[in-house]
């Protein structure tokens, strides 16, 4: 039986990664958080306490922010994870056994393609909606599901019309400034981003183009967490350098591909979210490639800086294939390994600025390495 | 007339800065043991080259986790050959291959790195290469890389269980991992031949029983094997180091030595302590426990290894269930909780050692979360990090290792 979703307060559902069908928490009458925030090495510090120094500082930092009990974090009644990486799984079990936060722990299939991959994760989908409505004590309804679709939809959709006007050659937004926006979706009620990412949408495109055009970068790679923003003001406000275009999972990438709206609504999340734009955890690699060169081309960059965390073995390791991929486009590739300190932005400058020198010179074959 | 006591006899002196250079070959060959254990080192040894030489003789040769597909892959008439006992005969050079030519990081998981060298080394003789989803995020990808080398490799998307799941939801879990290792069969040559798998689950289920009685003779008579040669064997209790048969006659030939043992056993005063988590070939650190007076009681990792496949279920079925219940692959860390309770009041272990190889995701908070637990019982536990290619151990593990004895007796 359908009940209305009425509460004084309503239930704050944590999640991480962006396989988490949010739709089904505001269905449910919960309110969801992404759970992303990054780049501070004390906090850092304070969850290596519980995962040891050889871990991904985003999931340490994950567990740091609710050892020193970040508000955000803490006023999470569950948390959501369905598990992407090792190292967010292990955070999650951490912050569970830890701080005490109820979690649910959701299977994600890697093999997306198949049949038997498909019908699990409808099954662990449909596991995540019994849970969430025991959360809230709603029931989540087709109807009511449905339309959290449609809704979150249009703000993807809103989100990538942003982003496609960076396609011209004096972008009217900055990387950093869409990162903004990104966030606004994670953290604010979808009702009111709609609004909001409609009326910046009219604003910026009436704006007028100059007929500059600056180096156009496309960033990829690991979570660029809120707070880490040394790298993006690095390029954009340091060397003068444009962000157009993001293939990370705080960027553009989630907002990519729509929810069908055709299907049964529980059909539709879990088909929809396996299809995402992929994560360089999920098989096969060469779909990631794929997806990585179709936003280069289309976004017409002219290189690319590959971020991964230290310890991040997904981008890590790949990054090879990606960088030989990128080769053979013509695009050249700065790999940058990254952390929260604050020690290396010295030699990050000059690396990143040696290498948007050798661009401007033409080198096609400039890809290199940054420590 | 009982077995000679194999720790009564000479050992050549292998000193700390020879390890680092001397080959695992020459270690095990210095190392003197019992008949069945020196078996055992050889079966190990030749592990690889035996498969390398099948795959000339025509046979089909597949690398896969060599923990719950040897059944399946015996069924098939392949050779099943373990991807991480490649690691094993692996040396800084292959870690270092795989850092160079992958350009893989440094800080990346030393056991990943080892195997990806040895493999690339090996790209030549073989491809058929088997990678279980429900495998560390390292491995995944990097198979994924291995694919551009010109690997074969098949994925099955098997689950990881979080702790606590039981009931439907767990059966669910079993369901999808039966699809996925019926895909896998197909890979290996077809429909699978169910009484040809369920013979080899029969037998592999008899040669656990033969380790498990190995392992409470061992325990009863901790002076007679030692750390290092327990290792080899349970390293081999699923995989059988391809060969089934000489392994269960070498289990026979050593439950023998060790009731012939027994007559002649006086009480032992070492100490006994649960090794939990991995087990990397720096073998100068389990002889260096053996030196410090201890032994050890249970292997948790291994105990799971040695769970029996239900002989009651279909037997897809049977290799479903064991892969989800954690024979493949370790699910949420309080899951383990439960077994090393039992093997601590089983054996009346004194501490835990968990030990884990340097930029392990899996390892390292289910560490931490495991000796939370324990130390609020009082129960003292040190973690280790070691690496997973053959070489000396750390003096830092080398000095905890021994303050951490020191203590516990």
């Amino acid at each position: 039986m359908t009940q209305e979703v009425v509460t004084d307060k309503p239930k704050r559902a944590g999640y991480f990664c962006i396989y988490t069908p949010i739709e089904l928490i505001t269905a449910a009458g919960a309110t969801p958080i992404r759970l992303f925030k990054g780049g501070d090495a004390d906090t850092v510090s304070s969850g290596e306490v519980h995962t040891r120094s050889s871990f991904c500082q985003f999931a340490q930092h994950s567990v740091g922010a609710f050892r020193e009990g970040d508000p955000l974090y803490t006023s999470i009644d569950k948390i959501y994870h369905f598990n992407t990486c090792d190292q967010m799984k292990k955070a999650v079990e951490a912050i569970g056994e830890f701080f005490d936060v109820p979690y649910q722990m959701l299977c994600l299939p890697r093999e997306k393609s198949r049949e038997s991959s498909r019908a699990f994760m409808r099954r662990e989908v449909e596991v995540f909606r019994n849970d969430v409505e025991g959360l809230t004590g709603n029931l989540v309804t087709d109807e009511r599901l449905s339309e959290e679709i449609v809704k979150h939809n249009r703000a993807r959709l809103w989100l990538k019309k942003i982003s496609e006007l960076r396609k011209r050659d004096e972008p009217p937004i900055s990387g950093g400034e869409f990162l903004e926006l990104v966030k606004a979706f994670y953290y604010l009620p979808v009702e009111k981003n709609l609004e909001q990412f409609e009326h910046f949408f009219r604003h910026l495109s009436a704006q007028e183009d100059t007929g500059e055009r600056p180096l156009r970068i496309m960033i990829s790679g690991g979570i660029i967490a809120d707070g880490d923003n040394r790298l993006v003001d690095l390029l954009e406000k340091e060397l003068g350098a444009r962000i157009v275009v993001e293939d990370h999972c705080t960027g553009l990438r989630p907002f990519y591909y729509p929810i069908s709206e055709d299907k049964t609504p529980l059909d539709a999340l879990s088909d929809g979210y396996l299809d995402t734009a992929p994560c360089a955890r999920m098989k096969p690699l060469t779909e990631r490639l794929d997806f990585s060169e179709k936003l280069a081309q289309e976004y017409r960059v002219d290189a690319i800086v590959y971020v991964s965390l230290k310890f991040c073995s997904c981008y890590s390791i790949s990054l090879n294939s990606f960088v030989k991929r990128f080769q053979g486009v013509g695009i050249p590739v700065l790999d940058i390994s990254a952390d929260y300190s604050e020690s290396d932005l010295g030699q990050l400058r000059t690396r990143v600025g040696a290498f948007f020198e050798l661009i401007k010179k033409g080198e096609k074959s400039a890809s290199t390495k940054a420590a | 007339m009982p077995a000679q006591k194999p720790h009564n006899q000479k050992v050549v002196p292998i000193h700390q800065h020879e390890q680092a250079t001397l080959n695992q070959r020459e270690f095990l060959r210095r190392h003197p043991s019992s008949p069945a254990i020196n078996r055992v080192f050889e079966l190990a040894l030749d592990y690889i080259q035996r498969a390398d030489e099948a795959h000339k003789n025509g046979q089909k040769v597949v690398y896969g986790g060599g923990i719950f597909d040897s059944p399946l892959v015996h069924s098939y008439d392949a050779f099943p050959c373990v991807f991480t006992e490649l690691g094993r005969l692996a040396d800084d050079d292959s870690v270092s291959l795989a850092e160079d030519y992958f350009q893989i990081a440094r800080e990346t998981c030393s056991m990943v790195k080892a195997t990806m060298g040895e493999l690339l080394k090996r790209k030549d003789s073989f491809k058929r290469l088997i990678n279980y989803c429900l495998f560390c995020e390292p491995y995944n990808t990097a198979f994924e890389v291995l694919k551009e080398e010109g690997f074969n490799i098949y994925s099955v998307d098997l689950p990881y269980r979080p702790a606590g799941v039981t009931g439907e939801r767990f059966e669910s879990l079993v369901d999808f991992a039966e699809v996925e290792l019926r895909g896998l069969g197909e890979w290996l040559g077809g429909p699978i031949d169910e009484d040809r798998l369920r013979h080899e689950i029969r037998r592999t289920n008899q040669i656990h029983e033969k380790v498990r009685r190995i392992l409470t003779l061992q325990v009863s008579n901790p002076d007679y094997i030692g750390t290092l040669e327990t290792l080899f064997l349970w390293n081999g209790a699923n995989h059988h180091y391809g060969a089934p048969k000489e392994f269960e006659e070498i289990c026979d030939q050593l439950i023998q030595e060790l009731e012939q043992y027994q007559a002649s056993a006086t009480p032992t005063n070492r100490v006994p302590v649960i090794w939990a988590g991995g087990r990397g070939q720096e073998f100068g650190l389990y002889e260096l426990f053996d030196d410090l007076g201890g032994y050890i009681s249970s292997w948790t990792m291994t105990g799971q290894l040695l769970r029996d496949f239900d002989e009651d279920l279909p037997p897809l079925r049977a290799l479903a269930h064991n892969t989800v219940i954690g024979m493949g692959g370790p699910g949420g860390a309080k899951d383990t909780i439960p077994h090393l309770e039992k093997s601590l009041e089983e054996t009346g272990a004194k501490g835990i050692i968990f030990y884990g190889y340097f930029g392990c995701s899996f390892s390292s908070v289910n560490f931490e979360v495991l000796r939370n637990h324990f130390s609020a019982k009082g129960i003292p536990s040190l973690i280790l990090d070691g690496s997973f290619q053959i070489g000396a151990p750390t003096g830092q593990n080398v000095t905890r290792l021994k303050a951490f004895m020191e203590m516990i007796q």
